[in-house]
């Protein structure tokens, strides 16, 4: 006698248990079309996800509501519904919530474990899904398990695996605000006190230390580069100079705030032209008295600025990178004329 | 900012033909890079082999720009990237690959033959996501005046005698089947309600 067909749910159940641990990737497709597998990779129609909601509400409506903490099975039936909860609706809270209740039992290995929830968690985050890349409540959750957890559930990636899971987060859904959150969060994490505590039930050692920030600086500035018309990198770029000039490493005296942003400036002007996002962080460096740039790098920024926009007016060249410049310049005048008004200027 | 397609096709003599390509798609998902790439030959070939194509040419679709150099010898050269691509690096790329083939290739070869490797494709398709370091890599090229690139908006708007896109993906040879009905039931979709 043939066994009956898998439901919906169950099809995507069985790939997550035989993905546990690992960072799969996800893909919703048109409806109608086949569930594909390969490997870590599954591509959901969306026909077959809905059909894979009832199921999985039953389940959760059924085991969700109790007083007493839940079995291992029902922890783990519930685990396989909230799942499903989530890819439906990336901001279902109590879905969320549910999984963050099971962590907090501290049940065996074989239910859950915090790190296969991060390497969930990681899957969901980084795959080309629209709306789950950018979901306050997932990006919660994670920094959630981190911080109950402490560093050492991050696992061999440390800070650096944090961060290229934040970049390919930012690369699937651009201008992610969630996400570049969550990356000062780890940030600060590990270059303010980073406790490395262990995780419960996990003998791993802790992750490996941080590069030094000056490191972090530059390579993140190389990738500000190809995200040009993304704020969210450049914010980011503007955090770690902060963080650069409140460490306390020593001989360390952060040139490279300035060379960074004159060559961000340059390559705006010569290659990059018309993103304003390079131009909101080039100006807000310049007017920044947290970041110590002495007043001859800031002289020779804002005169760079004054003469290419002469030059190009003299040439009658009115592109959109002529006015964001102009725009820049006059931002800037703005704020250097608001700082000399202050009481505390006026004193000086 | 992406560089997602090289490829060099030849025009003359007909039919237009992909001589050689190189793609990377790693910003799409997993089971999408293979149709992806089908779609990306098949406009770059459309594109290669239309009727009025100029020397140098720009067609931007949705998020999509290709790049197009017509060079007289009979191939054409296209680049698709993202629109936050600087211009003017990927038309130097073009520029780069059309004489990286005419040197590597002669007309007696690729005038007549299928496939042509181009090994150096792999190496830029890697080196030119970074335009900033990529541009040292390029050979010093006179100045392109940009007054004579054509612009187009769409890409049906250089397809020959009003054809739809729809039509170009039916009746399309270089395209799987599983293609083709992943475009049909995604365009389907676009109609409906989105769940997530």
């Amino acid at each position: 006698m043939a066994s009956p067909d898998p439901s919906p749910a169950s099809e995507l159940t069985a790939f997550f248990h035989a993905h546990r641990n690992t960072p799969v990737s996800i893909e919703f497709h048109p409806p109608h079309t086949p569930l594909l597998t390969s490997g870590p990779h599954i591509a959901i129609p969306k026909t077959h996800l809905l059909a894979a909601f009832p199921a999985a509400y039953h389940t959760f409506s059924t085991l969700h509501p109790t007083t007493t903490p839940w079995s291992a099975s029902d922890a783990r039936a519930l685990l396989d519904a909230t799942l499903i909860l989530i890819l439906v609706a990336a901001e279902h809270t109590t879905a969320v919530n549910t999984r963050r209740r099971i962590l907090q039992l501290e049940l065996s290995e074989d239910v859950v474990t915090p790190r296969e929830e991060m390497a969930l968690l990681q899957g969901v985050l980084t795959s080309h899904l629209a709306k789950h890349n950018k979901s306050p409540s997932l990006w919660g959750y994670r920094q959630w398990i981190v911080e109950r957890c402490g560093v050492g559930v991050l696992g061999d990636g440390g800070l650096v695996g944090e961060l290229e899971v934040v970049r390919r987060s930012g690369e699937a859904h651009p201008r992610n605000y969630y996400a570049w959150s969550y990356a000062r969060f780890i940030v600060d994490k590990f270059y303010s006190c980073g406790d490395g505590s262990p995780c419960p039930g996990n003998d791993a050692p802790p992750p490996p230390p941080p590069p030094l920030l000056r490191e972090l600086v530059e390579s993140h500035a190389a990738l500000c580069r190809t995200h040009v018309s993304d704020t969210s990198f450049w914010s980011f770029l503007l955090f770690l100079f902060w963080r650069a000039r409140e460490s306390t490493s020593s001989g360390d005296d952060c040139g490279y705030i300035f060379s960074i942003t004159k060559d961000a400036a340059i390559y705006a002007h010569d290659m990059a032209r018309g993103h304003e996002s390079v131009w909101i962080f080039i100006r807000t460096v310049i007017v920044d008295e947290k970041l110590q740039l002495k007043d001859a790098e800031r002289q020779e920024l804002i005169g760079m600025v004054e003469g290419w926009v002469q030059e190009a007016e003299t040439a009658g060249n009115e592109d959109e990178e002529l006015v964001i410049e102009k725009e820049a310049l006059r931002w800037i005048s703005r704020r250097s004329t608001t700082a000399s008004e202050t009481p505390l200027a006026a004193e000086k | 900012m992406k560089v997602y397609y090289i490829g060099v096709f030849r025009r003359d003599p007909e039919p237009t033909f992909e001589l050689c390509s190189q793609t990377d798609l790693s910003s799409f998902g997993y089971f999408q890079q293979t149709p992806v790439s089908e779609f990306m030959s098949l406009f770059a070939r459309a594109i290669a082999e239309s009727k009025d194509l100029t020397p140098r040419q720009e067609v931007a679709e949705q998020s999509y720009v290709f790049y197009v150099y017509k060079r007289s010898e009979g191939i054409v050269s296209v680049v698709i990237t993202d629109q936050e691509y600087p211009k003017q690096v990927a038309h130097k790329l073009l520029s780069q690959v059309s004489d990286d083939f005419l040197t590597t290739y002669t007309r007696a070869k690729w005038s007549q033959a299928g496939k042509l490797p181009l090994p150096v494709l792999g190496e830029y398709i890697v080196k030119y996501q970074d335009p900033k370091q990529a541009d040292s890599m390029l050979r010093i090229q006179q100045e392109l005046d940009e007054t004579k690139i054509v612009l187009h908006k769409t890409i049906e708007s250089v397809l020959e005698r009003g054809e739809k896109i729809d039509n170009l993906v039916a009746r399309s040879e270089g395209l799987s089947s599983s293609s083709k009905m992943f475009y049909t039931q995604a365009k389907k979709q676009n109609s409906c309600c989105v769940i997530t």
